[in-house]
């Protein structure tokens, strides 16, 4: 009963507190949504020009091969200059650079060379530009000229479409979570300190640790909620994308997971004063668990080093975890190894978090 | 041209939703000391940055030396003869940089330069007392030398006209006596000063005085045409004051119990009751001129608080209830509380007394076992505070316990059950208590739209839900008015003197040691004094005799002529009171050759104990 009234207590401030809510509500549905559809890993709209010094039938049938969407072709230019120009000026994302007696060599069986020129700048749409320009010109030729000896057949599972939309929802709705958990516990509780009521309650019966404990139940309690909105709402009506697994299982995964983080959120708040350093350290230790957990690069991408203390990352489990679940639709029991993780990481952190807490009073 | 003239004015915040001050009219003349006198949040701050231009005013007229401030660009020029001093300690100081550098970039940012600034600047750093710490950073100081060097970096270039912001707000009674020392010297060279207090007893010490709440004017003038009461002011002496001022407030709503007087207002109408009773009772009642508080006491009443017995302990404790031996208690190099030894019996009333700073906070923490003694025995109920002696133990911290965003009931439901009152229980107490607190419209509001006495006696209330044997009250009555502040002690007292409650509290409010049993004076740490108010008082009366108020147009010279004859003097604007063991008579005074308009006899007052056993302790 009194355990009830202290979450009843919290839960009825953080309502009362619009403008964390706002932020709350904002983050998990809109954020969401503009993260799924705005932020785009395919080639969209990628103006390019080019530079034709055969101008026969080939050559222009090769640059007709550019489609729309994925590419826009601005126009032709001349001078080695103007290439230069467009390219400082970010007019363009590439330039397509074809020789002279093109066709003629060809036809002959000669060796030719097609130049493909990137803007660098603009890291990830050059990247796939090159890649994709590549593709292009490669199949143009061997469909038009030759057959290979070996064809290559890509497939994709779970995502057919390579949709990066699919992956960007549940990547954001995983860092939201995880920003909610590390800020909304300490928030609660250095809001307190602020105020003084800390001393009070340390003055009563009441021990301290079920008054912590009663704050990183009910802001868990509260991230498990805005979850459930944003997966059945925002993720599958809004974005629209599918989730092949039993929400149950990954809500039960969360709510391991929130154990993790708001013992974490417990040290954040045992360290600070206000909510200025709140904030300040929620940035801090947010990023490193972004960066570690394999959310924006492949682990298997990064330097040996930092793909040891990715083992720390308590992201790495749940973002493992969570996209088997969303994704490839694996039930909860075969994720034993990710459970095993989070449940030591998390046991570990919640009870040291929170001692810690009680100690700094 | 006046510094202030002004009517009718009108300001408001939260556009237009929350009134600060309401239709007033006041003018502040040339050479005037003006005080604005009102508890927290009766709109003097407001006024007083609406005069200086820091703040726009909604409607009315006002003209500050016969400029409107609300016009920016034809106020700019009237800014260069204001100084405005805002609320709160030293605000205008550079922490790290010495008290002299202080002064001196004020001088420099004022153009104050050569000669002129270092004879001006050692004038005021002597008369304040700094010039001996003149190398000291200014963060190293106390609150009321802080206070001081304030004021010395604004008076550096002589503004014409003071605008102080409750300079004197838990400044020490000592630092107090000396920053209106330096008001009265810079008002002698023909200056203004508009200043203001939510002290009611420095009322006396102006020329002109308002009294100001909710917004409004409550009364204006000068302190012997305002201080008027319709009732007459009695000082009543009884072996049970208790049982007299029982019975009084069946005649009038304006008895108040202060040690072992009761202080009462008898209307002309009730003159005769009241001899009645006095024949009745057998006390004596001595007429007084009524005071301040009497005035506010009789324009809006007293209420009589009887507590309900559910707040009757059920646990006995100690004789000895809080026990505090030797207690030192030292963050880093720096002594907060030095060597405080103290005994508080069950049942009893004892006030910590110290201006801010002191050490008060920092002791009834150390004794609650929020920090640790660095050396010292404390034991509360008989033992060490622990888990079951937090059981027994109310507490309301100064910044007052409450959650602002949730409803006064779900507060009290909060705290009831973090110290193990099931709601239902909390539920049924609160609507037995609710109109004795006068709490019934609030119960459903959120605690931060209430006003302060009611969030006061919400804060008190939520430390009694679980009937606590001992209470510890830290600042609780901090800037609320005389009828709220009356309003609680009433509660105290009932609690202390029906159910035996023990009450251990500290306020830096000199005057509210008469509603204590017994007092610690401390002053930087260390214990001054300690004893009933009465004992003190008697004591120091004993040493230094009577005190007089003596009346003139220049106190500065009086005073310098009284000392000079070996009194004991204090200013009070255009008054000195002066301390005699001979009794002092208009006779005597012409055989001494002092010059005198008037003489009243005085009373010696907490303040004065404190003063002197300050004093004599350097």
């Amino acid at each position: 009963m009194k355990f009830l009234i202290l979450l009843y207590k919290e839960v009825v401030q953080f309502l009362r507190n619009r403008g964390l809510l706002i932020f709350a509500v904002y983050a998990f549905t809109l954020d969401i949504y503009l993260a799924a559809t705005g932020i785009d890993l395919t080639l969209k709209n990628a103006s390019f020009y080019a530079q034709d010094f055969d101008n026969s039938y080939t050559s222009r049938e090769l640059l007709s091969k550019f489609p729309e969407p994925y590419f826009h072709f601005k126009g032709y230019l001349l001078s080695d200059k103007s290439v230069e120009d467009v390219l400082l000026k970010d007019r363009a994302v590439g330039v397509i650079r074809i020789p002279f007696n093109f066709e003629k060599r060809l036809k002959k069986g000669d060796r030719t060379e097609v130049a493909v020129i990137v803007n660098g700048a603009e890291v990830s749409a050059s990247y796939l530009f090159s890649a994709y320009a590549t593709q292009i010109i490669y199949n143009f030729i061997t469909g038009q000229f030759f057959k290979p000896p070996v064809e290559v057949v890509p497939r994709i599972y779970f995502n057919q479409n390579a949709s990066s939309k699919l992956f960007m929802a549940y990547s954001e709705l995983l860092t939201v979570i995880t920003l909610f958990l590390l800020l909304l516990p300490a928030a609660a509780v250095v809001l307190e300190k602020e105020r003084g009521n800390v001393e009070m309650l340390t003055v009563s019966p009441l021990p301290n640790i079920v008054f912590m404990v009663a704050k990183s139940v009910a802001m868990g309690l509260i991230v498990l909620l805005f979850t459930a909105f944003a997966l059945f709402f925002t993720v599958e009506k809004v974005v629209a994308v599918p989730f092949r697994g039993n929400e149950l299982d990954f809500l039960l995964l969360t709510l391991l997971y929130v154990f993790t983080a708001s013992g974490l959120s417990m040290f954040i708040a045992s360290l600070s004063e206000n909510m200025l350093q709140v904030s300040q350290l929620t940035i801090l230790l947010l990023i490193p668990i972004l960066y570690l957990s394999g959310n924006w690069t492949p682990i298997e991408a990064m330097p040996k080093l930092l793909q040891w203390l990715s083992v720390l990352s308590p992201l790495k489990y749940y973002i493992d975890g969570a996209l088997a679940i969303a994704i490839k639709g694996v039930p909860l029991k075969e994720l034993t190894s990710d459970i095993l993780a989070l449940t030591l990481q998390g046991g570990a952190l919640f009870a040291l978090g929170n001692y810690f807490m009680v100690r700094r009073i | 041209m006046k510094p202030v003239e002004c009517e009718n004015l009108r300001i408001t915040y939260r556009r237009g939703r929350t009134v600060a001050v309401d239709n007033l009219s006041f003018t502040v003349g040339s050479g005037d000391i003006f005080i604005f006198i009102g508890p927290d949040g009766a709109g003097k701050s407001s006024t007083f940055k609406a005069v200086c231009g820091v703040l726009t005013y909604d409607s009315g007229k006002l003209l500050t030396f016969g400029v409107d401030p609300n016009d920016e660009k034809a106020f700019e020029p009237v800014k260069e003869r204001i100084s405005f001093m805002p609320q709160g300690l030293g605000q205008n100081l550079y922490k790290k940089l010495s008290v002299e550098e202080n002064v001196d970039f004020f001088a420099d940012l004022y153009g104050v330069t050569g000669e002129e600034r270092e004879k001006r600047k050692k004038l005021l750093l002597k008369t304040t007392g700094l010039w001996e710490f003149r190398d000291r950073p200014a963060g190293k100081l106390s609150g009321g030398m802080m206070q001081k060097l304030s004021l010395c970096c604004i008076l550096i270039h002589r503004p014409e006209f003071l605008v102080l912001d409750e300079p004197t707000t838990g400044v020490d009674p000592v630092s107090r006596r000396e920053i209106w020392r330096l008001l009265y010297s810079f008002n002698r060279e023909g200056q203004t000063v508009l200043v203001s207090t939510s002290y009611l007893d420095e009322a006396e010490r102006g020329t002109e005085l308002l009294l100001m709440k909710d917004g409004k004017k409550v009364v204006s003038g000068s302190y012997e045409d305002v201080v008027r009461t319709e009732s007459q002011a009695f000082l009543i002496t009884s072996d049970d004051p208790y049982a007299v001022y029982q019975k009084l407030w069946d005649i009038t709503n304006t008895p108040r119990l202060k040690g072992n007087t009761v202080r009462v207002l008898i209307p002309p109408e009730k003159l005769k009751n009241f001899r009645e009773l006095q024949k009745k009772m057998s006390f004596s009642a001595q007429p007084v001129e009524p005071d301040l508080e009497d005035l506010f006491v009789e324009k809006v009443g007293l209420r009589r608080v009887v507590l309900p017995p559910i707040f009757k302990p059920k646990t006995e404790v100690p004789e000895n209830a809080v026990v505090v031996e030797n207690v030192v208690k030292k963050f880093g190099d720096f002594t907060a509380v030095d060597g405080v030894s103290f005994t508080v019996k069950r049942g009893e009333i004892f006030g910590l007394l110290g201006p801010n700073g002191a050490g008060k906070t920092t002791l009834i923490k150390t004794v609650l076992g929020l920090y640790s003694p660095t050396s010292g025995r404390i034991s509360v109920a008989g033992k060490p505070v622990g888990k079951d002696v937090k059981k027994l133990i109310g507490y309301t911290s100064q910044k007052f316990s409450l959650y602002y965003d949730l409803t006064v009931l779900e507060n009290l439901v909060y705290w009831g059950s973090v110290y193990g009152v099931s709601p239902s229980t909390v539920k049924s107490l609160v609507s037995q208590v609710a109109p004795v607190f006068e709490l019934q419209e609030f119960l459903n509001r959120q605690v931060a739209e209430l006003p302060l006495g009611i969030k006061q006696r919400v804060a008190l209330l939520s430390a009694l839900l679980h009937s606590p044997p001992i209470l510890f009250l830290d600042e609780p009555t901090s800037g609320v008015d005389p009828v709220e502040r009356d309003v609680f002690w009433q509660v105290i007292r009932e609690l202390s003197k029906k159910f035996g409650v023990t009450v251990l509290i500290t306020t830096h409010y000199m005057d509210e040691a008469e509603y204590c049993d017994r007092v610690l004076l401390m002053n930087r740490g260390k214990a001054v004094a300690l004893g009933s108010p009465r004992e003190l008082k008697e004591e120091l009366r004993k040493e230094m005799g009577n005190a007089y108020l003596i009346y003139t147009d220049e106190p500065f010279d009086l005073e310098e002529k009284l000392k000079s004859l070996g009194f004991k003097t204090a200013l009070f604007g255009r008054k000195v009171k002066v301390y005699s063991l001979k009794p002092i008579t208009e006779d005597y005074l012409k055989e001494l050759g002092v010059p005198f308009k008037k003489l009243k006899p005085s009373y010696i007052t907490m303040e004065d104990v404190f003063v002197f056993r300050v004093l004599s302790d350097v």
